[in-house]
């Protein structure tokens, strides 16, 4: 889905948004739109992706691999530099956050991350989506099954999980995956909770690493709520306001 | 630390109680007694807690009893802070 400018606006380039994974990429959809809107509407050219296997995209998640989204990413900064929006931003949401920091490495993209609540480990991102298998036993409504889903991946079979087909290749990437700092133009990191919250340990480690390679680095502590896993859908009107003046900023607090 | 304080904050966010986990007790029923508590609302618990104390609950350190009241999930949590 791609979100240009008005015609009057000046344009400041483009960013990609990268989705979290599975039910919390549905639960966030409201809030995902709500923010590239206001970006559009302030110049830049959005892109939403849908991963291989997710949402409108035509593969089978079952086919998917953390390859092939890794691949999805760097697909979805081509365009945008072939429309004229050359990446600016990499936003990524929980586990897209991950994968966009895995992308940004791999194919040395030259952008800098918008990170909202990122998941840095991919293999306990693994472990608490494989959970909803075992916590459906617990809360009574699942069927029982022989083989628990890792023990179906480990033998190289895919797995349901909550409704998801859950592929071998794409856990074993999953697992594998643990975010690490390279060279980004800056790093824009969005801890969603309350104002008042310390950084995260996850954070504090990586951003010594940021600062290390000289990538400027800024953490947020934002007022939202967790609209990627609440029950009802919820927005956040501090991040979105937040996110947008981040996005024009060069990481020293000054405006572009 | 108050846990449970922070246990119920964690509630209210997730099940989007809209403040009224404020009101909840020890003996206040969970599994069963609140609609909203499905299998995915207890593994986005499980998850926040793990994040909010820094720890990680193994597969068997969970079941049913966890989660049967608010007294059970705070006394789980209280023993993995030891």
């Amino acid at each position: 889905m791609l979100r240009s400018p008005p015609p009057a606006v000046p344009r400041r380039g483009g960013i990609v948004h990268v989705p979290a994974f599975a039910e919390e990429m549905n639960k966030s959809r409201r809030m995902v739109a709500l923010q590239a809107e206001a970006w559009a509407a302030d110049g830049w050219t959005v892109l939403q992706i849908d991963l291989h296997g997710c949402g409108d995209s035509s593969g089978e998640l079952a086919d998917a691999s953390w390859e092939t989204w890794l691949e999805d990413v760097r697909l979805a900064c081509e365009r945008l530099e072939v429309l004229g929006a050359p990446v600016r931003w990499l936003w990524g949401l929980r586990l897209g956050g991950l994968l966009a920091c895995d992308a940004l490495e791999r194919f040395g993209l030259g952008c800098g991350l918008l990170l909202w609540q990122p998941v840095a480990s991919g293999a306990q991102h693994l472990q608490q989506f494989l959970r909803l298998w075992k916590m459906g036993q617990v809360v009574g409504k699942a069927a029982a099954s022989e083989r628990t889903p890792a023990q179906l991946l480990e033998a190289g079979c895919a797995a349901e999980v909550g409704g998801y087909v859950m592929s071998p290749l794409l856990a074993a990437g999953m697992r594998q995956a643990s975010m690490r700092a390279a060279r980004a133009t800056a790093v824009q990191w969005f801890q969603l909770g309350t104002a008042q919250a310390e950084p995260l340990p996850a954070f504090v480690k990586l951003a010594e690493q940021w600062r290390t390679l000289g990538v400027p680095v800024r953490h947020h502590a934002v007022e939202s709520p967790t609209f990627w896993q609440a029950q009802e859908i919820e927005v956040a009107p501090a991040l979105l306001r937040a996110s947008l003046v981040a996005a024009v900023e060069d990481c020293c607090g000054v405006s572009a | 630390m108050d846990v449970q304080k922070e246990v119920l904050a964690i509630l209210d966010d997730l099940l989007s109680l809209q403040g009224r986990a404020a009101g909840m007790t020890r003996d206040t029923a969970l599994l069963g007694a609140v609609p909203e508590l499905d299998s995915m609302a207890v593994v986005g618990i499980i998850g926040a807690i793990e994040e909010r104390f820094d720890f990680v609950f193994d597969d068997d350190e969970i079941d049913g009893q966890t989660f049967s009241s608010v007294g059970a999930l705070v006394d789980a949590v209280s023993a993995k802070l030891g």
